[in-house]
């Protein structure tokens, strides 16, 4: 049961996010008052097995955030197996050896028939030819393995675990190149997460796991074939890069989720969720004391397993513009993107700058220039996107395209605005404004626990140190015009751009003597 | 132990004009964020919710003092933010100021509600915007599904009816500007004016701008007639084709006759909670993780107020292929439960989950101005917040369960759905 009861009031808000809300709204404040004020509240340590904790202490409300940082994403797949990382995420909420069964040893076995099955199945079906009659049997046996296998669960579980104890927006999200894991509960359970999170990597069941993959088929049709933005986003980055696998869907190609194996999925837990590659964030109502003796106990239990290197793919210079188009009825869509480095490069700063100049605000280059002249409904520019930067990634432009409006016209539109850039530069105003941006965009994710804790485990883990969520400020507040007329000239070639857009295409007409036609 | 000082007592209530002012101070220092609203109350079966959308729109696009770009250096500068938007009934305004700014981000704020520039050229574009909104919802299955089921359960004076895009597209080529500014002067004023400040608010400072800028503001007129029950039709499955769309979105929905205040209310928002309310509802659990037959599905009470009544629905999404199968299998879910009931385990579950989010969603500055405005506008005191866990925790699965059989019939549940239908076989095509 959830209680509102806690020993501090909890209407009071810590010093630190005091400090830092005060600091960056009252300009100019530099970045090492905020880390300063907020350093006090951070403990951070290190298991033995390898798995890295950043604790913060903000007693302001009885509620913790947790959040477990896999250093894994789609990059680390192969083809085959491509959305194996995302699937994994899925499979993370069926339960353990503990939670979610009623008999282990029965369900095991009843799964190993699962498994023995399905590949019976996939190999009679490789057959040049495949005897339908000897199919039929494997499928309905394995249907009646399913549901054996499913009379051991214990439904649920491991989500009524965390709901019975006031548990909330306990969810996960596969990136390109991490995964993530997050929820928080009362204070006073916090011992209920180190128990179920740290089993849940220890003693994982990939139960329902064909069931699984047909909800991940669902989601894909959902959010990649039913969605005219998924699509075209599939295809420009498949465009963007032809060796890096930040060109592979995060969600799989259909025909390997349809084809993955319960093997191939424990495999792949086992080589990327060794506790050495896993980062821990908590903040709220925790004594770190108490935080780290409960991550002795539980998380100590883990495999260090081994670090797992880092994608050695590099993507070739490109040689030369790449575009997309895909003819279809629905809205218009323009994406561009240009190849830059990745969150660790020293001019990421200066793109960061630009993607705000551009587009941030009424009194941006893309509002003023695109939306206020109804050539776009809207238009956006991004430094990369969340969990696709710590390898070289792409600056990113999305517009929607206004009624009337031709994809390549407002393509014009948006190269001459940023021509523009590369010729003149951009103003003193703009410059300062983005950067008050920047420290107001802090500002806001530091407001909340779980922004806090997603923060700071990304910059740990892909910078090398929490700190730098704090220093980037400082290398923002050092961006200069020349900087970005440099790298504007540098970055925005046509060379190194890809262009992949949506154009409407006329509606089908019946052919000439069709007589399928109205008389 | 000791305990938390209630937030009735640290709320403290001031009047200004006809409205009402809760401060809470909390030691944020320097920053003081709030929620405003005030009631407008559309015609909605004359279209007017679309005029004011317009007008909504327009707020910040220039007052009569000064240009867009003007107000926007004003906010800027400061570093100070100014959201509106509109739910039908009221207007809403969310806000966030350094402290010693609040003075002019008021001035600011009532500059844009009371003197609004309602420049021709902006209105146009404003009705292009909205226009294009409306194109893409025709392109969305999510919309069409959600658009039929209001027009199965709500006359279109309901608040909770929704015009079908090309419906909303057609009425929003006949609104014109003088239409927009004489709404704006028969509808916008101090009338019901609510305001939730939370943060280093200074009790005199804030108060006494308000006071300042918008005290005198007049009442608008809260006439507008509106339906406030959902409207007796015999239970139908409504399509909305949408060639291309393979994936198709279904809303099963069914008027409720309850109101936010009504002793029913919280054991249905519970029992909602059980059957599709989140990830361990009954409705994922089943459709989702045991049949695998939808990635998305789940229940919600729709459009509850004190002033109205609302609806239960489900909303799934399907496959050409599950489509069938996975409409059956929801319905037999939701039959399952009305019928049945909810178990004490479930509810036990459910309380606690939804005092959790209660208690998260009053840590940050901006949630507990969020819920301390929403509370005064259904009329309640600041002290049914304090008392919030004690009725959730109060509901008992009797009540819960007799709720349900209550308000909720298996059979009066409408179906409607968007997106590409599956082609029939020919056995299925045969008349």
């Amino acid at each position: 049961m959830m209680n509102s009861r806690s020993t501090r009031s909890p209407w009071r808000l810590s010093g630190l996010l005091t400090m830092v809300l005060s600091l960056t709204m009252l300009l100019p404040a530099q970045a090492q008052d905020l880390l300063d004020a907020f350093e006090s509240s951070v403990t951070e340590f290190t298991l033995d097995n390898g798995l890295h904790f950043i604790i913060v202490e903000r007693p302001e409300a009885p509620v913790v955030t947790f959040y477990t940082y896999a250093d894994v994403g789609s990059v680390d797949e192969v083809k085959g197996i491509t959305g194996m990382a995302h699937m994994f995420e899925h499979m993370a909420f069926k339960g353990t050896t503990t939670v979610g069964t009623n008999d282990i040893d029965g369900e095991l076995a009843a799964m190993g028939r699962v498994d023995a099955l399905y590949t019976d199945i996939k190999r009679e079906e490789q057959q040049l030819n495949p005897d339908e009659a000897r199919l039929a049997e494997l499928r309905e046996a394995f249907a009646a393995a399913q549901e054996e296998a499913q009379s051991y669960m214990a439904s649920g579980e491991f989500d009524q675990a965390v709901e019975r104890n006031g548990g909330t927006g306990m969810n996960a999200s596969t990136f390109y190149d991490r995964t993530d894991y997050f929820y928080s509960l009362p204070a006073n359970k916090a011992e209920l997460w180190f128990s179920l999170e740290s089993d849940r990597f220890l003693n994982p069941v990939l139960r329902e796991f064909f069931i699984e993959r047909d909800v991940i088929m669902e989601e894909r049709r959902q959010r990649t074939e039913s969605n005219p933005f998924g699509r075209l986003f599939e295809e420009f980055l498949s465009t963007a890069f032809k060796a890096h696998p930040y060109g592979e869907p995060v969600i799989g190609h259909m025909s390997d989720i349809q084809s993955y194996t319960r093997d191939e999925a424990e495999a792949f837990f086992q080589k990327y969720y060794g506790a050495s590659n896993l980062t821990i964030a908590i903040v709220g109502a925790i004594e770190p004391a108490a935080a780290q003796e409960m991550a002795e106990t539980y998380f100590g239990r883990l495999p260090a397993g081994e670090k797992p290197g880092p994608v050695e793919t590099v993507e070739p210079p490109q040689l030369g513009e790449r575009r997309v188009i895909i003819e279809e009825q629905s809205q218009p869509l323009l994406m561009m993107g240009w190849h830059k480095g990745s969150v660790n490069h020293p001019d990421d700063p200066v793109f960061e700058i630009m993607a705000d100049i551009l587009s941030t605000g009424r009194t941006s280059r893309f509002y003023t220039g695109l939306v206020e002249e109804q050539k776009a409904l809207q238009a956006q520019a991004l430094n990369s996107l969340a969990g696709f930067n710590k390898y070289p990634n792409l600056f990113f432009l999305f517009a929607v395209t206004s009624q009337g409006v031709e994809p390549t016209a407002l393509e014009a539109d948006i190269t001459a605005l940023i021509d523009e850039i590369k010729v003149n530069g951009v103003t003193e105003d703009e410059l300062q404004r983005a950067k008050t941006r920047a420290r107001a965009n802090l500002v806001r994710e530091l407001q909340s626990n779980s922004g806090v804790a997603g923060q700071l485990a990304y910059y740990q883990v892909v910078t090398g140190d929490w700190r730098n969520l704090f220093n980037r400020l400082d290398a923002l507040e050092a961006v200069t015009n020349d900087d970005i007329m440099r790298v504007a000239n540098e970055t925005f070639t046509r060379r190194n751009r890809t262009v992949a857009m949506i154009q409407t295409a006329p509606p089908e007409m019946p052919a000439v003597g069709d007589a399928s036609g109205d008389q | 132990m000791s305990t938390p000082v209630s937030l009735a007592d640290r709320t403290e209530t001031y009047r200004i004009g006809s409205g009402r002012v809760l401060l809470t101070p909390t030691p944020v220092e320097h920053i003081v964020s709030w929620k405003l609203s005030f009631r407008t109350l559309p015609a909605f079966a004359e279209g007017e919710e679309l005029v004011q959308e317009l007008v909504v729109h327009l707020l910040d696009k220039g007052t009569r003092k000064r240009d867009r770009f003007a107000v926007a250096e004003v906010l800027e500068n400061r570093g100070a933010r100014l959201d509106f938007s509109n739910d039908g009934l009221h207007v809403r305004v969310s806000g966030r100021a350094l402290r010693d700014d609040v003075p002019d981000v008021l001035a600011m704020l009532a500059e844009q509600l009371r003197e609004p520039l309602f420049d021709a050229q902006e209105f146009d574009k404003a009705r292009a915007q909205l226009a294009a909104r409306f194109h893409r919802s025709m392109d969305s299955t999510s919309s069409q599904a959600a658009s039929a089921l209001s027009q199965r359960l709500y006359q279109p004076a309901h608040p909770n009816f929704t015009p079908s895009p090309a419906e909303h597209l057609a009425q929003l080529q006949t609104i014109t500007l003088e239409q927009v500014q004489a709404y704006h002067a028969a509808h916008f004023g101090g009338a019901d004016l609510l305001v939730a400040a939370v943060g280093d608010a200074d009790a005199s400072a804030f108060v006494g701008a308000l006071e300042r800028s918008l005290g005198d503001w007049p009442a608008g007129s809260t006439q507008g007639p509106f339906e406030t029950q959902g409207a007796p039709q015999a239970p139908a499955r409504v399509a909305v084709p949408m060639p291309d769309k393979t994936n198709l979105d279904v809303r099963l929905g069914q008027a409720l006759r309850v109101r936010r205040q009504d002793e029913d209310y919280l054991p249905l928002f519970l029992a909602n909670y059980i059957l599709g309310g989140n990830f361990s509802a009954r409705l994922m659990a089943i459709i989702r993780d045991e049949m695998g037959l939808t990635y998305g599905i789940r229940s919600s009470l729709n459009g509850i107020t004190t002033d109205h009544e609302g609806d239960w629905r489900v909303s799934v999404t399907l496959s050409q292929d599950n489509l069938e199968r996975g409409i059956e299998a929801t319905q037999a879910e939701v039959r399952r439960f009305i019928t049945e009931g909810a178990t004490a385990d479930e509810l036990d579950d459910k309380k606690t989950t939804a005092l959790g989010s209660f208690t998260v969603g009053m840590a940050t500055t901006r949630g507990l101005a969020a819920m301390l405005l929403r509370n005064a506008e259904r009329g309640f005191e600041v002290s049914y917040l304090d008392a919030y866990p004690d009725l959730i925790e109060g509901v008992t699965l009797d009540q819960l369960n007799e709720a349900v059989q209550r308000h909720a019939d298996p059979d009066a549940f409408h179906l409607t759905l968007a997106g590409q239908l599956p082609t029939p076989t020919p056995a299925e095509a045969q008349p």
